[in-house]
């Protein structure tokens, strides 16, 4: 699949995921992971929370019942094993797509010192070197790191302080890697994308809405996938801030926005695009944290009315 | 008149620089302009809108009592007159040093349509240029417009609508002259600044953390001072995001810049840095909206510091 220019059209896929009944996403899809074979898994905070359907939005199986304590972010690697990531659990899990552990970085429950740089306080995302399959992980919530292991899991570096000049975080909030050597961190309350090498040498940042996640497509499509949180509260309610996936080149060039002007429940609209992912025909897939910032608040319709509801908080939007 | 800046050069707070005769009070003080003899012209939103000090601190004169809704922003020209942007009554007045009424742009009481671009809604601030008298109005908090008018208050033209992109703005705060060719915004929740030529070209953007106030120096001193506020809740107590003030040359290359790790009550710190003027000695007024930041929230509500000097005592 080639890169996502300007010119290229996605539609939105409107109830793409079927869920037998019973099986919710309630309170949130949180990230979502395409394997090999485009099946897509669904990392979320509901009665499955590791949820696997096929290309076609068919149900596959669910698991980790009762293992996560927050669910956050997932990763899949040329080898199709899932890694994921829960920030209230402090932990960082390789897995089969099987479901099976194979290793656990961090300690479940406990974290680190608050803003100290060590492992973790509140992970949120993970990147892997196709290469190397080494990981890069962005630390968090109460970090404000980004951490570099082997494929063994085993620490090699870390970078990064609180702040917001280049090489500073203010919640690393997702990681990509950007080709094959560099990553790319979605520098969410800076409203920026920052590049580094996969040592950890800053290239250069990048202005971008309050971006949330961040993606890189497969294949031959290099393209970025950049999801936007909507505005702090003073802005709420203006057109084209946020609530949109920003489509940008290889090189961090913008090309289009999916979604948009303003958050909703429409079926070409985002609330809070918190993970994002693409298949091999370059679709686009984005989990939502839309109960958690957009329909929890009574000021958004469709919210308080249905306490039980399911509210769309997984998207597809299909290359044509 | 001094140099610009240079990384040498080394601030100092001047604490309890501000002398208010009892009972005087600023409530919270939301901007300051310095005028061509150094007196320091203070909008606040206490009872004396206007409040004039020496350099040193010691008051001189007040007026505007109950002639305005909400104070916003203040400039100064080159012939010492100024300009007051006053956000709820979405109005910008002309004024002389003494407080008598020049023009007036915009209907007092009366916004524009939300969002619509047309002049005003809830205007935040203005630059005026230094030889044509042109008045740059960043355009606000219910508007994502930059406005320019002649020296007589006619209106030029007007750019930009909400967004993210170049030439999109997300609450555009505060406004400076960029030399005599260009004005650079302070893009407040896009954390950034967008520099534009005085036509409205875009020219580039710079990452900056939640600016939020922006003003060039005086003279020689060619520099962009820029105040930076604090970061959302969410990562409330972080160290190092914002609430300082970062000096730059027109280019958006860091000189320098003062302030503390974080916010706070202390000489060195900044709770909400709004608006911002240097006089001819190159030292830098700090006008802090701390009531509605801080003040409001204690108990019980008390003024804090909101008009903080930073000396320029050596480079």
């Amino acid at each position: 699949m080639t890169t996502a220019t300007s010119q290229i059209k996605f539609e939105p896929v409107a109830g793409w995921a079927k869920l037998p009944t019973g099986v919710t996403f309630r309170g949130d899809a949180t990230s979502v992971a395409v394997d090999s074979k485009d099946n897509v898994y669904v990392f979320n905070r509901g009665t499955e929370p590791i949820a696997v359907f096929d290309i076609d939005g068919n149900f596959v199986r669910g698991m980790g019942h009762g293992e996560f304590v927050r669910p956050h972010g997932i990763e899949i690697d040329a080898d199709d094993n899932l890694y994921l990531v829960d920030d209230n659990g402090h932990f960082v899990q390789k897995r089969t797509n099987d479901g099976e552990v194979i290793f656990t970085i961090g300690k479940k429950g406990v974290p680190c010192e608050w803003q100290s740089g060590g492992m973790f306080n509140r992970p949120t995302d993970v990147a892997i070197h196709p290469g190397t399959s080494e990981l890069f992980v962005s630390d968090g919530y109460g970090n404000s790191r980004i951490h570099k292991f082997d494929p063994d899991g085993k620490h090699m570096k870390s970078w990064g302080e609180s702040g917001s000049d280049p090489g500073q975080f203010s919640l690393p909030h997702n990681v990509s890697m950007m080709g094959y050597d560099k990553i790319v961190v979605a520098d969410r309350e800076n409203f920026r994308l920052q590049v580094f090498t996969t040592d950890g040498e800053f290239v250069e940042q990048i202005h971008i809405h309050h971006p949330m996640s961040v993606t890189q497509g497969k294949g031959d499509d290099a393209s970025l996938y950049v999801g936007e949180m909507i505005p702090p509260p003073v802005q709420r309610g203006v057109p084209g801030l946020g609530a949109m996936i920003a489509v940008l080149s290889p090189e961090g060039v913008f090309e289009q926005h999916l979604g948009g002007p303003l958050p909703g429940g429409g079926a070409a609209q985002f609330t809070a695009p918190h993970g994002v992912s693409t298949d091999s025909h370059g679709s686009v897939y984005a989990a939502e944290v839309a109960w958690t910032n957009y329909f929890s608040n009574p000021d958004n319709s469709g919210s308080a009315a249905h306490p039980l509801g399911e509210v769309v908080s997984l998207r597809k939007w299909k290359r044509v | 008149m001094v140099k610009a800046a240079t990384s040498k050069t080394v601030y100092e707070p001047v604490p309890y620089w501000a002398k208010l005769p009892h009972p005087m009070f600023f409530k919270e003080a939301t901007s300051v302009a310095v005028d061509s003899k150094d007196n320091v012209y203070v909008f606040n939103r206490g009872k004396h809108p206007v409040m004039i000090f020496d350099k040193d601190g010691n008051f001189l004169e007040t007026w505007g009592a109950g002639e305005f809704v909400r104070p916003h922003g203040i400039t100064i020209d080159a012939e010492d007159n100024l300009y007051l942007a006053d956000d709820d009554a979405h109005m910008i007045e002309k004024r002389k040093t003494d407080g008598t009424i020049i023009f007036r742009l915009g209907e007092r009481g009366k916004a524009a349509a939300w969002q619509g671009g047309e002049p005003f809604n809830r205007p935040t601030h203005v630059a005026i240029h230094p030889e044509t008298g042109d008045l740059f109005i960043s355009d606000g908090y219910g508007n994502s417009r930059i406005h320019k008018f002649d020296s007589d208050g006619n209106h030029i033209k007007s750019w930009g609508e909400s967004g993210s992109l170049p030439g999109q703005f997300s609450l555009p705060h505060n406004i400076a002259m960029n030399g005599t060719d260009k004005v650079t915004l302070a893009d407040r929740e896009n954390f950034r600044l967008q520099t534009f030529t005085t036509d409205g070209e875009f020219v580039k953007q710079i990452h900056s953390h939640r600016p939020i106030a922006i003003t060039n120096g005086k003279g020689d001193d060619t520099n962009l001072y820029v105040a930076e506020a604090g970061p959302p809740p969410v990562q409330a107590g972080v160290r190092r995001l914002g609430l300082r003030v970062v000096i730059m040359d027109r280019e958006g290359n860091e000189v320098t810049r003062f302030g503390n790790e974080l916010g706070g009550e202390g000489h060195d710190q900044f709770l909400a840095p709004h608006g911002m003027s240097v006089d001819s000695e190159g030292s830098v007024y700090i006008a802090e909206v701390s009531y509605t930041a801080y003040g409001s929230q204690q108990d019980p509500v008390r003024e804090v510091t909101s008009l903080r000097k930073w000396k320029r005592v050596n480079g």
